[in-house]
């Protein structure tokens, strides 16, 4: 009978050690470039260079440089084969088995290895023709999702995102070199490059259409509609996903973005997130994972990224993804059409660390160019490029601000700003900010008043029941503690003077009450 | 939240035709790290699984019918992690064997009596702790592992199930209840091999099924199957 039982438990060590004994994938960081040299020019596009010069970042620094060839090439003896190699963070992505890894591990040159985890998705590519048919509901929404960001100023004074080049991270672009929603694009020949980072090949017309409808929402045109505001942008298309937004490579993201810098990317629009399949809430402080790291070293070498929140806010997660947590790039999160507030599904903030997230957002319903036909569709994916094409038509009229300033300008231009909290970020981006350098000075909406043991709000009688386009007919109020920090936030409709009413002896010294309506924001100091 | 918040509702009052609406409301300290997940301190879920006896009797008289032999299962699973590696944890579940009994000249479980079908059935209650060893970097998932662990049935109920065909073709099903040769309690190992919410599993039972008295040639006690976790 022991002998039974021994083998029972030796079967399934067994078929364990079989699963180890296959290869996985890891990361293998590697200490130092020594010796290895790098000519900037030859290397990266002009548009690369200007930028770097036009905001004085240095032309060339330590993460440039490419990986050591002795190094690579020793630890390409050893593994079974190599992938990716990213020269931001000196690493290469491997296939190896443990005791390859354990190998590669020993070497001098190795600071330290982890595993990653891949999965593997193919998809045909078939075309069929495209439905240019686009229904009066259908316009009234594409004419919405632009304009409630201004887009009719950029588009009166004929700015379209033309001289600014955007890379997008997604899961394919099927149908991009035939849709007659980018024939424009094509015709001008806009599409500068194209890598898919999964395959190793030139080709990405194909996989998921997430990316088509993605590029739609930044540039594309449907009978003379635009869908998103940069239809004069040139374009940059990686394809970095294997399977949609849960199971996908954070590997050919990094890889993607170093790509997108060497070829002149100025913004890079990120409709993806990486939550719970691979990590903790705890980890979307900012610094932890790797696509966050890259993330901030992209807006370190001059490059807006502008990263979709994530659509979790109704489920367990709840929170942002990475790396949408980066300091550095601009989260964008999704408002419902319907109500004009947050949309249940788009992820709150503040990330783990309590920094401000989502920066700002846009519509997360949207009408987008799929496949085969213009499609309804939801998702931050979709708030993501709306505002990724107004940044690149922000930028064509302020050349001089650098990516930074831009995105500070892009967080100013929110309809909510000053007043923020972590459903809304500082509101929906206005072009009108970028004409007149700067919003008009508010009209005072309602007044602030002490009585007794409360602070009341009480609104001027021509804002009560106001009908307003958008979200000006709501008031929006926080309590921010003395770190800056939300301690909660609401948004109530104004349907009589008296809309708050808060007792004092609730709240604590150096705690603030922000309230927000129609563009007039004022603060209460407890 | 214990913090009042009067918003005036006139309607309430009856003093006005028209309210304030609270159209979104977020407490902003709900980012703690919560102790309930796959991959956090404590977890739990149902499952189900179904395996096959597999094996050899003791010795001849009590063979079975393979593939026509199951164990099904429904179970509550708890998980206590303590580190990233190991965690320890318990089954609660309801499983049932129904020995398929070959007919054959050999036969002398329950008897010699030949039959078109005959079948062994007991429906248990089970308690099993085991250990957990991860492997493989995971988030917020269960992820890959391999248990170790042993279980303690209780059965409470017991049938013998024969079906004959009659001479003027009609079938005749024989249910034989409240039979006195078995053991009410059983025990005995598992391991289980999981890849998230699917889970390879192998019982060998230790105890034996019948009363040393009777002198039954004990069933097979191998049990391999597979269990699907209701979890992410």
């Amino acid at each position: 009978m022991s002998r039974r039982i021994l083998f029972v438990i030796l079967i399934s060590f067994f078929v364990g050690n079989i699963i180890h004994a296959q290869d996985k994938k890891y990361w293998v960081f590697l200490k130092d470039k020594k010796g290895v040299t790098f000519d900037p020019y030859s290397y990266f596009d002009k548009k690369t260079i200007e930028r770097r010069r036009q905001y004085g970042i240095p032309l060339v620094d330590s993460t440039d440089f490419p990986l050591n060839n002795n190094y690579v090439n020793t630890i390409y003896k050893i593994a079974d084969s190599t992938s990716n190699h990213s020269r931001w963070f000196n690493a290469m992505s491997v296939y190896a088995t443990d005791q390859e890894i354990k190998e590669i591990s020993k070497l001098d040159f190795v600071s330290s290895v982890s595993e990653m985890r891949s999965f593997v998705y193919t998809a045909d590519y078939k075309n069929s023709e495209w439905d240019t048919a686009v229904s009066p509901k259908m316009l009234e929404t594409l004419k919405k999702q632009t304009e409630r960001m201004g887009g009719n100023y950029f588009q009166q004074a004929g700015v379209d995102g033309k001289g600014i080049r955007i890379a997008i991270f997604d899961g394919g672009f099927p149908t991009v070199d035939t849709n007659p929603a980018f024939e424009q694009i094509r015709k001008d020949g806009r599409i500068i490059k194209t890598w898919d980072f999964a395959r190793n090949k030139e080709f990405v017309y194909s996989y998921i259409s997430h990316g088509t409808m993605v590029m739609s929402c930044i540039a594309g045109i449907i009978n003379g509609r635009k869908i998103g505001l940069a239809t004069g942008a040139e374009f940059l298309l990686a394809r970095t996903e294997v399977r949609g937004e849960f199971f996908s490579e954070e590997e050919n993201w990094l890889a993607a973005v170093e790509w997108a810098d060497k070829n002149g990317a100025d913004i890079i629009n990120s409709s993806l997130g990486y939550t719970f399949n691979r990590y903790f809430p705890n980890q979307m402080d900012g610094k932890t994972t790797l696509v966050t790291r890259s993330a901030n070293l992209a807006a370190k070498k001059g490059m807006l990224v502008v990263n979709a929140a994530g659509n979790d806010g109704d489920n367990s997660w709840k929170i942002i993804g990475a790396p949408a947590d980066a300091d550095s790039a601009l989260s964008v999160g999704g408002i419902n059409p319907a109500t004009d507030i947050h949309t249940a599904f788009s992820s709150y903030g503040p990330t783990w660390d309590k920094r401000l997230k989502p920066n700002v957002c846009a519509y997360g319903h949207v009408m987008a160019a799929g496949k085969n036909a213009m499609e309804s569709t939801q998702g931050t994916s979709f708030a993501s490029p709306l505002v990724a094409g107004f940044a690149a038509c922000a930028w064509q009229i302020s050349r001089g601000l650098n990516n930074m300033q831009m995105f500070r300008s892009i967080e100013e231009s929110g309809d909510l700003f000053p007043y923020f909290d972590y459903a809304h970020g500082y509101g929906v981006p206005q072009a009108q900010y970028f004409f007149e350098h700067g919003m008009s000075v508010p009209e005072a909406t309602f007044d602030l008043v002490t009585e007794d043991e409360f602070v009341k709000v009480i609104v001027k009688n021509e804002f009560i029941n106001k009908k307003y386009e958008g979200a000006k007919g709501y008031l929006f109020y926080n309590i921010q503690n003395a770190d800056g920090t939300l301690q909660e936030y609401s948004v109530i409709s104004v349907m009589q003077k008296e809309v708050l009413k808060l007792a004092l002896f609730n709240y604590k010294k150096g705690q603030r009450l922000n309230v927000h309506l129609g563009n007039y924001t004022r603060t209460f100091e407890f | 939240m214990k913090k009042i918040v009067f918003v005036f509702l006139f309607v309430l009052l009856g003093i006005a035709g028209f309210s304030q609406t609270v159209l979104m409301h977020q407490d902003a300290k709900d980012t703690v790290l919560g102790k309930h997940g796959p991959n956090l301190k404590n977890f739990s879920h149902f499952y189900v699984g179904i395996g096959f006896i597999a094996g050899k009797p003791d010795s001849a008289g009590s063979d079975i019918k393979a593939g026509k032999s199951v164990n099904v299962v429904l179970g509550y699973r708890y998980k206590l992690k303590i580190s990233n590696f190991y965690a320890i944890g318990y089954d609660i579940a309801y499983n049932s064997y129904s020995f398929s009994l070959e007919q054959d000249s050999k036969k002398i479980t329950p008897d010699t009596v030949l039959h078109k079908k005959e079948k062994l059935n007991f429906g248990n209650l089970g308690l099993s702790p085991y250990m957990r060893f991860n492997y493989g970097r995971r988030g917020n998932h269960i992820g890959k592992f391999i248990d170790l662990g042993a279980y303690g049935d209780w059965t409470f109920i017991a049938s013998d199930i024969s079906k004959d065909k009659k001479s003027n073709g009609n079938l005749v099903k024989t249910k034989i209840s409240h039979l006195n040769y078995y053991n009410a309690t059983n025990y005995g190992v598992l391991v289980r091999i999981g890849f998230n919410r699917y889970v390879f599993y192998g019982n060998y039972r230790l105890s034996n099924i019948f009363k040393s008295s009777y002198n039954y040639p004990e069933l097979p006690r191998i049990i391999i199957g597979l269990q699907i976790g209701f979890h992410k």
